[in-house]
């Protein structure tokens, strides 16, 4: 007994020690993960403690520094705007729609890339030929361009609309790389049995591949939700966005249109700039890190944790 | 260690990354920096400043150095380069050539209720105001040389009523029976019913009503078809008009228009010719690089800008100067601000709904915000200026002092009453939330952010409002029809009488899809009643001097606010700025020989008064 309770013990030591030796702790990924729960806690926790209701035109006093400004008051900790919105309410409703947008985008694009993608590597052929073709030839659209003139003439009521349009172009790159993927996983042994299993083919393709590739989606979507957000905060500032929920691109355009920057209220277009930097930069590390986590060659010394 | 290596360089490339999907606010396009290029051309042109000769060819003016050239700030992007023809939709006449590019038979001052007389020597009418005579100038020419005659006035106005595709088709089929050439300087109208104002409407440059522009007799009357021709082609000088300039040159942000020394007013004697020797209509981009681009003396005289705008650009170049030194800063204009519904629409045919969306409005609030204070409350269709007051005052006092604040209780009473039900956050019937879409055009801040102040006003009061800014197909709305609410200026036209505003509303309500049988944007609210349309063809039949017409025009105005086709919702303003540093003896407050618009007829007037500010 007593034998067996030192080699479970044992056991359970190795176990503790294994949970942490996974790669999934690399650096950039939590860090990165870290940053972007934070601005979800902030977008979410938010409402909680300040009122959204301030986030929209006229629902406070025009053009007050923030509360550590000559003229600041606690009432509006971070300031407010021109058209009397609250800035600290603008970031709490913002963030989180422009999160939206992004996460919306970017799971369409890479459902639409998963399915075509998966069906291109696995099927070959024509099949392949087809995808391939229509997929190199929308990659090669300037995407801005042609969103900025959808946008102008979709009505635009919410963010989902604007996720709806953003999605048109975020599907060629995911598919591009789950073709690839499934090409290799093909070949692969796992896959060649269930073949001979007879297992359907979409049942490969999805309950065999798709969880081997995992880690590459993942980069892949964490890529896209950042490429979706800048699209997005690039077309509402271009003032094409939804007009009555803010966004952090909405602000922008906001305080572009009211000439914040010469008026020197830097409270009015800093906070959303600052908020996309962090943002982009949480993003990016993530995918870097996911990169690495499914690649260990990434991995370079002192690396990879 | 490696990572935070890449960290900073992370930063930077999302950092451009940003920059780079947001409009670059700071540096204006090298053509508004007028200051490298105008430099080589001083040189080249050392007899300029002394002797003053008129130029061989107007296009050496394209290298005009920059103390010699005048920039004009336009807020819009410039849509259809290659259209100047005046008469079909979407044309690039306003950047430029309707400015300044053309004379007017006569324009009207604001200030003083005056009428200044340019191409037109003088206008009568025969007793009962059915026979109008213009006499012309003597001398006037285009710009090719040809004289300009009645043969020119004849030949128009001819073609606008052969052709129902042209913009003034309308005006002339109701009014005009016959117009016929006396002699090269007489033309003579013949009206089919009698006109009082006929030569305010049509014959001086006012604004909301829409002045001819003429077009050379020899040039268009060997076009095939005045629907589709675009009347541009620099090298044989089209478009032609017989204004002190000349387009010269059009890119996809500006227009530069070159002076014609040889222009006939100058000649004649009749005016001094305009000192700026280029003229460059300029889109810069937002406000934000309007602004910047006006400090840095990229412009001489901007359009509508915001309050703020203007504060930012006072304290960082004290050379500008704004109508007013000091608050209000803003000159008021002459096109009241209203929120207009379609009443062909469900529910918006109701006039009790109609009335129950002005009751929600809060006025001073748009004034507070949308306008920042820089504007007065008023609820007319017209300006609230003093030579409109005595018609202002023909509405009664208790409804017009109901416009003044918002009476929720009220407008719930109304919704109560129609059926509708207060849910979670809406009102709603048969289980439909009451929504509306007001559509506004895109890049006019001003309208937008009274749209804004107004949707925010109704969502609280329970109606799901939403706006919708639109590029160019909102006027197509707005003439076909294809809108529940919008926020303009439709109602546009009186300065100093009441008939020019109330006839907007007048008339049949064309169905959806087509546009309304009057001058351009004439009805376009669908809304028609027999009762005030028949007023209103009486005040346009009666003289300023006859008392009936107050008593009509107080019947008109009864019906008019009671049934509320559009709801007043702002007197408008407009902050136009100048630039002191190269050009002075802008129009001002002290100054009121014009109204200071830069992007309307009247400009020419102003452009015969700026002199070059000495250094």
């Amino acid at each position: 007994m007593a034998v067996l309770a030192t080699n479970s013990n044992t056991q359970a030591a190795a176990r503790r020690v294994n949970i942490w030796d996974t790669p999934w702790l690399n650096a950039k990924f939590v860090t990165g993960s870290s940053i972007i729960v934070l601005v979800l806690l902030f977008g979410l926790l938010g409402p909680l403690f300040w009122n959204t209701d301030l986030a929209f035109t006229a629902s406070s006093p025009v053009n007050l520094p923030p509360m550590w400004d000559k003229g600041g008051s606690p009432e509006h900790p971070l300031g407010t705007e021109s058209n009397g919105r609250d800035m600290l309410a603008q970031l709490v409703v913002g963030i989180p729609a422009s999160l939206k947008v992004g996460l919306l985008a970017a799971s369409i694009g890479m459902g639409i890339g998963i399915l075509l993608g998966s069906l291109a590597g696995y099927l070959g052929g024509w099949t392949d030929h087809i995808i391939r073709t229509i997929t190199d030839s929308v990659i090669t659209i300037p995407s801005l361009m042609v969103l900025i003139s959808i946008a102008a003439y979709v009505r635009m009521p919410d963010t989902t609309a604007m996720a709806l349009i953003l999605a048109l172009f975020a599907w060629p790159g995911p598919t591009r790389l789950i073709r690839s993927q499934v090409l290799t996983l093909r070949e692969r042994g796992f896959v060649r049995m269930a073949l001979l299993s007879n297992v359907p083919a979409l049942e490969i393709m999805l309950f065999e591949m798709v969880p081997n590739m995992l880690p590459w989606l993942a980069a892949s979507l964490t890529g896209g939700i950042s490429g979706a957000i800048l699209g997005a905060t690039g077309l509402e500032a271009l003032g094409l966005g939804p007009t009555r929920v803010p966004s952090l691109g909405t602000i922008i355009n906001y305080a572009l249109n009211s000439s914040a920057l010469v008026r020197g209220m830097v409270w009015w277009w800093l906070p959303p700039i600052i908020t996309l930097v962090i943002i982009f930069t949480a993003f990016f590390l993530m995918t870097v890190g996911l990169d690495e986590i499914a690649n260990p060659r990434l991995r370079g010394y002192g690396n990879g944790k | 260690m490696k990572p935070l290596f890449r960290l900073p360089i992370t930063l930077l490339l999302v950092a451009s990354f940003v920059s780079a999907c947001a409009p670059q606010p700071a540096a204006p396009p090298a053509a508004t920096q007028p200051t490298e290029a105008p430099k080589a051309a001083e040189a080249t042109q050392p007899a300029e400043a002394t002797a003053e000769p008129a130029a061989a060819n107007p296009m050496d003016y394209l290298n005009a150095p920059r103390e010699d050239t005048l920039i004009i700030d336009q807020p819009y992007k410039l849509e259809t380069f290659d259209n100047w023809n005046p008469y079909t939709p979407g044309n690039a006449f306003g950047w430029g050539m309707s400015e300044i590019g053309m004379d007017d038979l006569m324009y009207l001052n604001y200030g003083d209720g005056k009428y200044i007389m340019w191409m037109a020597e003088a206008v009568e009418s025969n007793d009962d105001a059915t026979v109008w005579t213009l006499h012309l100038r003597k001398g006037i020419t285009w710009n090719d040389g040809v004289p300009f005659t009645a043969d020119d006035i004849v030949f128009t106005i001819n073609m606008q009523i052969k052709n129902d595709k042209l913009s003034n088709h309308f005006y002339w089929a109701e009014w005009l029976d016959k117009v016929e050439k006396v002699d090269d300087y007489t033309v003579k109208y013949t009206l089919k019913k009698p006109n009082v104002r006929f030569s305010a409407e049509r014959i001086s440059g006012g604004v909301g009503v829409f002045p001819d522009i003429f077009v050379p007799k020899h040039i268009w009357e060997t076009v095939e078809d005045p629907t589709t021709f675009k009347n541009y082609d620099p090298a044989k000088g089209l478009p032609l008009g017989t204004g002190a300039y000349i387009l010269a040159k059009v890119t996809t942000n500006e227009t530069i228009l070159v002076r014609n020394d040889n222009w006939w007013g100058a000649k004649t004697g009749f005016a001094k010719l305009p000192e700026p020797k280029k003229v460059v209509f300029s889109y810069v981009g937002t406000e934000e690089v309007r602004t910047q681009t006006a400090i840095d003396n990229g412009f001489d005289s901007m359009q509508d800008i915001t309050v703020g705008a203007l504060q930012a650009i006072l304290t960082q170049n004290p050379k500008w100067e704004a109508w007013f030194k000091d608050k209000p800063y803003a000159v008021p204009d002459p096109c009241a601000r209203i929120i207009s519904f379609n009443s062909l629409k469900q529910p918006w045919d109701d006039k009790d709904m109609r009335k129950m969306m002005s009751l929600v409005m809060d006025r001073q609030q748009i004034v507070d915000i949308a306008y920042e204070g820089s504007t007065t409350l008023a609820a007319y269709f017209w300006p609230a200026y003093s030579s409109m007051k005595p018609y202002s005052d023909l509405v009664d006092k208790e409804t017009y002092e109901s416009f003044l604040q918002p009476n929720l209780a009220a407008a719930e009473e109304i919704l109560k009453a129609k059926g509708y039900v207060k849910g979670a956050k809406y009102w709603a019937k048969d289980g439909k939330d009451l929504a509306i879409e007001i559509q506004v055009p895109e890049d006019f801040i001003e309208l937008i952010r009274v749209g804004d102040v107004y949707v925010e006003q109704l969502q609280k009061f329970g109606i799901n409002a939403s706006e919708s800014k639109l590029g160019s197909v909102f006027y197509d709305n707005s003439a076909n029809g294809n809108y529940e609410a919008q926020s303009n200026w439709f109602a546009c036209g009186s300065v100093n009488e009441p008939w020019t505003t109330l006839n907007t509303f007048a008339g049949e309500a064309a169905p959806i899809g087509q546009r309304p049988k009057g001058p351009p944007i004439d009805n376009a609210f669908r809304w028609s009643n027999k009762q005030y349309t028949d007023l209103v063809a009486q005040i346009g039949v009666t003289k300023l001097d006859d008392p009936k017409l107050m008593e009509l025009t107080k019947q008109a105005l009864a019906i008019l606010y009671d049934e509320l086709p559009a709801i007043p919702s702002a007197q408008s303003r407009k902050i136009v700025p100048f630039n002191y540093t190269y050009w002075t003896g802008w129009p001002t407050s002290e100054n009121y020989y014009i109204f200071p618009c830069n992007w309307c007829h009247l400009f020419t007037v102003a452009m015969t008064k700026i002199t070059k500010a000495q250094k």
